[in-house]
């Protein structure tokens, strides 16, 4: 069995995450998937946190919309750009 | 005799119009202050080029050891962050220091900051062939601007200084996410099921990671250490 593809999927989301989660939404997320992956691990599925947690994930994905471009090559995986629905980002506040 | 000012100076266009400005316009004395972490400058050039915008004392400073030994994997950070660590580091050592940041208020753009420096001796690297900024240090490089402002285009080969490119001529994928879930593939719609099976599957996906398979050795809850081959999660021996 092969699992490549949970890999590069979970690369892309992070990436696109990177330009549409606020700052410390996406710090606070990051946390609590460490905990997330923990009760799942441990058999915590049916916990009141588990659900919760579940909860507070499915929120903070409203704005992560868009497209992200991966190039592929032998054993290497990487984002070449991403493009967004409705994004943090913006190119006219970026530094000069 | 006006007061003293210590400028963090890199000779880059932002910190040479400001020994200019800091002097002219708010009639400060500027010792010019550069900092050796490791960025590979050339600090006679630094020096030269802060006496020339008009410092009248040029601090050049080796942290090198300093900045080995007590930073660990600090390295590059994004520059905005910076302004917030410079003025808490310099409030924590002293309060009474007043913190200037020009950049924040004399609303300049580079094309006025060029102009403010025209005519002056001030040494100006033109930006055109390189449109990139570049923070680096012993631990790192960050790059911004140029192309890569824009979030969709890829950066080009030329920004590259600590490592070397391989050849590459990568096949490009585009995912398409909704609310958080992928469902679609260079465009074309597919539950996430199918999105996986098409990943997992597909020959061409097959090796697109490095860490596909890792030899990884687990704990289990139970207190059971156990090695195992794993692609993405899944095992591969038998427990």
């Amino acid at each position: 069995m092969r699992a490549s593809g949970a890999l590069g999927l979970i690369m892309a989301h992070r990436e696109l995450e990177s330009i549409t989660l606020e700052c410390d939404l996406a710090h606070a997320k990051a946390r609590l998937s460490a905990r997330f992956c923990e009760l799942a691990h441990d058999g915590f599925r049916f916990s009141p946190l588990r659900e919760a947690l579940s909860e507070f994930m499915n929120y903070s994905q409203r704005f992560v919309s868009g497209d992200v471009r991966l190039g592929l090559e032998r054993n290497r995986v990487y984002v070449l750009g991403r493009r967004y629905s409705v994004s943090s980002y913006s190119v006219r506040l970026s530094p000069i | 005799m006006g007061k003293t000012v210590v400028l963090a100076y890199s000779r880059g266009l932002d910190t040479s119009v400001a020994v200019k400005w800091l002097a002219e316009e708010v009639g400060l004395e500027d010792v010019a202050m550069a900092v050796d972490v490791g960025q590979g400058d050339d600090f006679s050039a630094i020096e030269d080029g802060a006496f020339k915008a008009g410092a009248l004392t040029v601090e050049v400073i080796d942290t090198n050891d300093e900045f080995a030994n007590e930073s660990l994997r600090h390295g590059c950070a994004v520059k905005g962050n910076h302004q917030v660590r410079f003025e808490l580091g310099a409030r924590a050592l002293d309060p009474s220091l007043e913190v200037i940041a020009p950049v924040r208020f004399w609303g300049f753009s580079r094309k006025d900051s060029i102009d403010y420096v025209r005519g002056s001796s001030i040494p100006i690297t033109p930006r055109k062939k390189n449109p990139y900024s570049i923070d680096q240090n012993l631990w790192g490089r960050a790059i911004e601007c140029g192309e890569m402002q824009g979030p969709w285009a890829p950066p080009s080969s030329d920004v590259y200084e600590m490592t070397i490119a391989t050849k590459s001529d990568p096949q490009e994928l585009v995912l398409l996410f909704d609310e958080g879930v992928l469902v679609a593939i260079d465009g074309v719609k597919l539950t996430v099921e199918a999105v996986i099976e098409t990943l997992n599957s597909q020959s061409r996906y097959l090796d697109f990671i490095g860490l596909r398979w890792s030899k990884i050795t687990a704990l289990r809850l139970r207190a059971v250490k156990f090695a195992s081959l794993r692609g993405a999660g899944f095992d591969y021996g038998t427990s």
